[in-house]
């Protein structure tokens, strides 16, 4: 499986990116604040265009968002008139799911819910939920729909340490298990190390690689990454330094316009 | 949570913490009107009541309140009828908004009131005049709380929706309608209390039937209790379709209306 970017320069865009996300492989985006990276992401799901250049999957030009590509959101998008559950269950409701069985779906989300540790919390709206347990709601809603590709928009970057320690334990658990693409962003360096098999530093404004790393770090790291020290080390050296030059950027730029028809 | 039928403000504190206010301000009345001993300028509360009862019993009044309140349920249902889905089309899409916002802006400052005459000239003295005049009064407040709500989305569900591939119309019934029920209910009752006050001054310029012709009869025949005993059964009505609607908005988005009291950031005292 390819992509390709190739994206035009306007004022905050990314410029002259060009890229190959292997099948199966867990890649970081991870650059400055207001670097593009999140950009980027949502380039790869479909939902924003480049100016210039093209994106392809299997060598299909990515047009539009699609289900084969699953979006976990940086901030809590979950849906607070529903349940956990009925969160979970949203993308099997659909049309586009094309009548799924009642009964599928109903174990289809609790073994979701089990997958992240929601259990006795189905019925429970987001708004009764810890950051955390929201964002363990938001990647089991991801799941449910079997996209081929997880994009992950900084999924961690709102959570206490513990909470997110956790959480990255249990992503790369879930990911060592089921083994699916993954594009995650973030601008944390230790957490990009810990779940990546390639790192890819972004420069700030405007965004372009600067490097693609490969992390020696061995699978499955979930149970511990100890014994490993000096690898880890001397790698997250080599990603500071790549990263050091410019980290002094502007502010986040969250896309955020309203999105209409 | 336990608090649901409790009222928007209530929270779980005792009924008689609100209701004393009442209880105290009716003894004023009946207070300050035995003081002033002029039943034509201020009847006291108990021969109010004693009359608003006998119309009960008479059955003028239910006749009266039967008027009105078709009147207001009717140019209520239309308002919302047009209000609701108007305002999600121009929040949801720009040509919509492009087209009628305008038309909104101009039309909402008319005092509908004013439109009174001007609807006696079109349907005549009929129904008609009354429940176009409530519509039309009850049909801004409606459309301009769902237009914000839905202009107020959170784009990340509007984003989570398509990348589950939901389509262009079905986001409309799956996200976009059930994220602006709250302002959908904000709306309605400010419609829903617009709709009393129009009712009342339509039914005084125009009508044989209805609380506000009551009360405008009472006036000429010099009967104020007559009068008071209107504007008692409108506070009434009043107060219980704003309670309905609160307590429906409350079983409907319980995720909104509920949660919110819980963790309000300033504790009164």
């Amino acid at each position: 499986m390819s992509k390709r970017f190739g994206t035009g320069q306007r004022m905050v865009a990314l410029d002259g990116i060009d890229l190959d996300v292997r099948q199966g492989e867990f890649l970081c985006l991870i650059g400055p604040s207001g670097c593009g990276k999140s950009t980027l992401l949502y380039m790869l799901a479909g939902l924003v265009a480049p100016n210039a250049g093209t994106l392809l999957m299997d060598g299909e030009p990515i047009a539009g968002p699609r289900r084969e590509r699953g979006l976990v959101f940086q901030e809590d998008a979950l849906f607070p008139w529903k349940s956990v559950a009925e969160n979970i269950g949203f993308g099997l409701r659909v049309r586009a799911a094309a009548g799924k069985p009642e009964e599928e779906i109903r174990a289809t989300v609790s073994r979701l819910v089990r997958l992240v540790g929601l259990q006795g919390f189905e019925e429970a709206r987001p708004g009764e939920l810890s950051g955390g347990m929201k964002q363990r709601a938001a990647i089991a809603a991801c799941l449910a729909t079997e996209p081929r590709v997880l994009l992950m928009d900084e999924p961690f970057g709102a959570l206490d340490m513990q909470t997110r320690g956790i959480l990255q334990r249990e992503l790369l658990q879930i990911h060592e298990t089921i083994g699916r693409t993954t594009v995650f962003v973030t601008h944390d360096i230790r957490e990009a190390i810990l779940l990546a098999d390639r790192v890819v530093v972004l420069s700030a404004r405007p965004g372009r690689i600067k490097s693609v790393l490969e992390v020696p770090l061995a699978r499955p790291r979930w149970e511990r990454v100890a014994g490993q020290k000096e690898d880890y080390l001397a790698f997250e050296q080599r990603l500071r330094d790549s990263m050091e030059s410019d980290i002094a950027a502007a502010a986040d730029t969250v896309p955020s316009t309203v999105v209409r028809q | 949570m336990t608090d649901a039928a409790s009222g928007a403000s209530g929270g779980t504190r005792p009924f008689w913490v609100r209701i004393y206010p009442v209880v105290l301000a009716l003894l004023a009345w009946e207070a300050l009107a035995l003081l002033v001993d002029d039943p034509l300028f201020l009847p006291r509360f108990s021969s109010v009541a004693a009359t608003f009862w006998s119309m009960l019993t008479n059955g003028q009044l239910l006749d009266d309140t039967a008027a009105s309140l078709s009147r207001a349920l009717l140019g209520f249902a239309v308002a919302f009828v047009l209000g609701v889905p108007l305002g999600v089309l121009m929040g949801w899409s720009r040509r919509w908004d492009d087209f009628w916002s305008l038309l909104v802006s101009f039309s909402n400052p008319i005092p509908k009131i004013g439109l009174v005459p001007l609807f006696l000239l079109w349907f005549g003295i009929g129904e008609q005049s009354k429940v176009a005049v409530i519509a039309a009064s009850a049909l801004f407040p409606v459309l301009i709380n769902t237009y914000n709500g839905v202009r107020a989305i959170n784009p990340l569900w509007i984003w989570r929706a398509r990348t589950v591939g939901v389509g262009r119309f079905e986001i409309l019934w799956s996200v976009v309608l059930p994220a602006a029920l709250p302002s959908i209910f904000t709306g309605a009752r400010l419609g829903m209390a617009l709709a009393w006050v129009i009712l009342l001054a339509a039914e005084m310029v125009s009508a044989r039937s209805g609380l506000g012709f009551r009360i405008l009869y009472g006036q000429q025949m010099f009967e104020t209790d007559v009068v008071f005993a209107g504007l008692l059964t409108i506070s009434l009505l009043g107060f219980a379709f704003d309670r309905l609607i609160i307590f429906l908005s409350q079983h409907v988005c319980g995720w909104h209306f509920r949660l919110g009291q819980h963790d309000s950031p300033t504790e009164r005292t």
